[in-house]
């Protein structure tokens, strides 16, 4: 799908004077200036997956390269501070990955990618802001994410996926606390892991004059790690395209195993 | 379907009571609330809010209270559905609603109305359909399995016209058929003081009915958080 679907669409947003001259990827409508306003659609930058060599490729191999498009771990080191469980957990996720047996994560059986994994899963995600609330819905397989405005966290929080979060405004900066994460979901493709007990703090801001939003993601899991440590994520500004629709259900072909792998190859 | 889904509430209930251990203080909210842009123009309502349908349809009537005027094939197709011959609804194998069944599941649904869009979050499955409000519709595009919708103000009423419809969904449960030409027309209004969503929903299919024909679906407002359970069905319905 897309192509003749992007191209309506953006035909339609530049309006009747310019539309014989819009092309699927030019830009339709312009990224808005208002810091608070997030509301559109963006899209992932980055590739949360390995490179050929099966090098990890999310800003751990060398630092040239790395595109700018993908996430790159915002701390000094090249690997997350990992406790000897979160490293155990890591390595069998990377062997797995190698030897071409790579471990289910919930994706995989069309559940919720979970959050942060979601964040950072190579797809568009439209933002809508409504009172008290910012939803993120994303294309990758209909997931959704709720974030409460200037509320507390409550006391206890259903574990599911994709978390419970809420939000306020520092300035120009959405600030997203997340808790009652699933264990299930894992933080990115790689397979880089984490507990129940993950708390993400997210600092969204749009930088590049609004064409792109800036996540800067703090993972504190005191048991996959030894201490909280920062990744950078970027979302480009769509021009105005839709989400596709993506039906992970319809045509799953990497189901996993009774022993966890998936099948993909 | 409903069970699991219901079985996957419960789940969350429970899940939500164990502890979670090591947990740090919530930043402390500050600051006035930003960005939070109004839901709809001048003028116009807004549906924004938590609902959920008054009642259950399993088998859709029109207004009249008569069966939809099925041609005879499409019929026969509808009375094997029924009888689950050599068929299974599309949902027990964790598919999409399709656009009009949707707004027939029996759980709570996000309306979302805003950024010149009015967004349906149904809680089974977390299923989202956008509504494009004020844009020209997307004309000999693939079908879709929520099809695409478009919408236009008439007065205080929305309407919202669906096309591309992949012909694989039901519009209800008992598994009344359509084609990919169905077109779908919507007129949504707010009752009672707002406290009652109408969605009158036409059907205009000619390959499958010899009229098109009309349900009207109602739907109360549920109190509490802007918040859904997160249905999973591939988990709780272990497909």
């Amino acid at each position: 799908m897309g192509g003749k679907h992007r191209m309506a669409v953006g035909a339609a947003a530049l309006g009747v004077a310019l539309a014989g001259a819009a092309r699927a990827a030019d830009a339709v409508v312009p990224p808005n200036p208002d810091p608070h306003n997030l509301q559109g659609t963006w899209m992932a930058a980055g590739r949360a997956h390995l490179d050929h060599n099966f090098q990890p490729h999310m800003g751990r191999g060398a630092p040239d390269d790395i595109p700018d498009s993908e996430i790159t771990w915002a701390i000094g080191d090249v690997m997350p501070p990992f406790s000897a469980w979160g490293k155990a957990k890591y390595d069998a996720n990377v062997d797995a990955q190698i030897n071409n047996r790579p471990h289910a994560d919930p994706s995989t059986n069309c559940m919720p990618h979970g959050l942060p994994r979601l964040m950072i899963a190579p797809y568009g995600v439209q933002i809508v802001q409504t009172k008290g609330m910012i939803t993120l819905m994303h294309a990758v397989n209909h997931n959704v994410r709720y974030i409460h405005m200037d509320t507390k966290m409550p006391a206890k929080v259903p574990v599911t996926f994709n978390g419970y979060s809420v939000g306020h405004w520092e300035g120009d900066t959405l600030v997203v606390h997340s808790k009652g994460i699933s264990s299930q979901g894992v933080i990115d493709q790689l397979g880089t892991p984490h507990s129940d007990q993950l708390q993400v703090t997210e600092r969204i801001r749009k930088i590049d004059g609004g064409k792109a939003l800036e996540d800067m993601m703090t993972f504190d899991d005191p048991v996959a790690y030894t201490k909280p440590w920062t990744a950078r994520l970027i979302d480009n500004w769509d021009n105005g395209h839709r989400i596709s629709e993506y039906v992970c259900e319809e045509n799953n072909r990497n189901a996993s195993t009774p022993d966890g792998a998936t099948t993909a190859r | 379907m409903f069970k699991s889904v219901a079985a996957a509430g419960a789940a969350a209930c429970v899940l939500g009571l164990v502890s979670l251990g090591a947990v740090q203080a919530a930043p402390k909210a500050h600051g006035k609330a930003h960005g939070a842009a109004p839901g709809a123009a001048a003028g116009h309502p807004d549906f924004t809010g938590k609902w959920k349908v008054q009642a259950f349809v399993p088998a859709i009537r029109t207004d009249a209270g008569d069966p939809p005027p099925l041609r005879p094939e499409a019929k026969a197709e509808y009375d094997r559905r029924v009888a689950r011959r050599d068929v299974k609804d599309p949902i027990d194998s964790c598919l999409p609603h399709g656009a009009v069944r949707l707004m027939f599941a029996p759980y709570p649904m996000l309306l979302l109305q805003a950024n010149g869009q009015l967004d349906m979050i149904q809680e089974a499955n977390h299923t989202t359909r956008l509504v494009y409000i004020g844009q020209p519709k997307v004309e000999d595009d693939d079908p879709k399995w929520l099809g695409d919708s478009t919408g236009r103000w008439d007065g205080r009423t929305l309407v919202v016209e669906t096309i591309n419809n992949d012909h694989r969904t039901w519009l209800d449960a008992a598994g009344l058929p359509h084609s990919d030409e169905m077109k779908v027309t919507e007129r949504l209004s707010l009752g009672d003081g707002g406290k009652v969503l109408t969605d009158a929903i036409t059907i205009d299919d000619p390959k499958t009915y010899t009229a098109p024909w009309t349900t009207t679906v109602k739907y109360a407002r549920v109190p509490g958080p802007m918040e859904l359970k997160e249905s999973v069905c591939t988990r709780d319905h272990r497909m």
